[in-house]
């Protein structure tokens, strides 16, 4: 949990100072279908505070998209299961409408940059996670 | 987990980001956006540092060069229009402010420029909308927006930045800026001598308040021209002198 927040206010920075690109929706969303956990809609909150806060927008429009696209995330959850196309579809569908309405500008490019990253991401924590999870069954049967 | 628990997590936080977004709306969070950045402005400054740098000698040393050279044709003007005081321009240093570049959003080192910058001055520090913001005699662009501590500036290769300008031939025009950063030279009547490599600088744009663009302010070179005959003007694609991304200290004119 620790590392996912420091991930994400690592991803608000650069976000805010360095690149465009929406990291930390990317983050949330890839996150929202690996652990599937409430806190992390609190956690969406805070970060979207935070984002709009560092880009002097008007403070809780970035809270509302994420809460909203971690939400439905978390109702379907039972009804698609995650895989890379489909974390790749809800990030690049987010990413362009996140851009697009929050942002005022869209861009393919962008959204496709972001959809990778979250996929890279759900990969590496995917592996992680089954191997902690086996790890856990072994010790379990000892 | 449980669906109901997950709706009235969700029905909590929503109802608390209206009400944040209702009260920021507002402006009644001010201050705490004001304490978010303030938290902030390191990390974004130190990111900044690491992934874009600073500006090379060279580019230094191509700044001082292009400056001496339109202080030459102020010069020149100033002798062709006797000393006319209107035709003028200088910037006293008490009136600049210098600011820290912390942010700057909506930009991909490599694929795009920037086209706004978020410096580290605000209100508090007299700096207002419209105010013009430079370096070295170089327009980076104009404050866009304001709080307490932190503004907004529009580079000049927002796609709705404009302003007009002039050449150093005198063909005046409007400066827009284009998307991916570009910016380009209208309205330019066909009559006109501009040619590749001409300078151009600011007409000078400066409100009933005081605030706004100083005249003879660098925007940066022609690098090619689009004359039609059969079009009432010209138009011409400019470079700016400056590479706004390698930037991490500009000046705002305050007064």
């Amino acid at each position: 949990m620790i590392f996912v927040i420091l991930l994400t206010l690592f991803a608000v920075v650069l976000e805010s100072s360095v690149i465009s690109l929406p990291l930390a929706l990317s983050i949330l969303v890839t996150f929202s279908f690996i652990y599937k956990k409430e806190w992390l809609l609190a956690l969406s909150l805070i970060i979207g505070v935070v984002l709009d806060a560092l880009a002097l927008r008007t403070i809780g429009a970035s809270s509302l998209f994420f809460l909203v696209a971690i939400f439905v995330i978390f109702l379907y959850e039972k009804k698609i299961e995650a895989s890379i196309q489909v974390v790749f579809l809800s990030n690049f569908v987010l990413v362009f409408l996140y851009t697009f309405l929050i942002k005022g500008n869209f861009s393919v490019a962008a959204s496709f940059l972001a959809s990778s990253f979250g996929i890279i991401l759900f990969i590496i924590f995917n592996k992680l996670k089954t191997v902690s999870v086996k790890e856990h069954k072994l010790r379990f049967e000892i | 987990m449980p669906r109901r628990n997950l709706n009235l997590i969700f029905i909590v936080l929503i109802f608390l980001t209206l009400v944040l977004f209702i009260f920021s709306k507002l402006q009644v969070l001010n201050f705490a956006g004001n304490f978010v950045q303030n938290i902030f402005a390191p990390f974004e400054s130190a990111a900044r540092n690491i992934f874009i740098g600073n500006s090379s000698d060279l580019q230094k040393e191509n700044i001082e060069l292009a400056k001496k050279l339109v202080d030459q044709q102020k010069l020149i003007q100033d002798n062709k229009a006797l000393r006319d005081q209107f035709q003028t321009s200088g910037i006293n240093t008490q009136n600049l402010t210098a600011a820290s570049i912390i942010g700057s959003p909506s930009f991909i080192p490599g694929v795009s420029n920037p086209e706004n910058l978020i410096l580290d001055k605000g209100v508090k520090n007299g700096v207002r909308k419209g105010q013009a913001v430079i370096y070295k005699d170089n327009l980076i662009g104009i404050i866009k927006k304001s709080n307490d501590n932190y503004s907004i500036v529009a580079t000049l290769g927002l796609p709705s930045f404009s302003l007009t300008a002039k050449t150093q031939n005198d063909a005046s025009g409007i400066i827009r800026g284009q998307d991916g950063g570009q910016i380009i030279l209208e309205n330019v009547l066909l009559s006109e001598r501009i040619s590749k490599n001409d300078l151009v600088v600011t007409l000078g744009n400066i409100n009933e308040g005081g605030f706004g663009v100083l005249p003879n302010l660098i925007i940066g070179k022609i690098v090619s021209v689009n004359k039609n005959a059969s079009s009432l003007f010209q138009t011409a694609k400019i470079e700016p002198l400056i590479d706004i991304s390698t930037l991490s200290t500009v000046f705002i004119v305050i007064n």
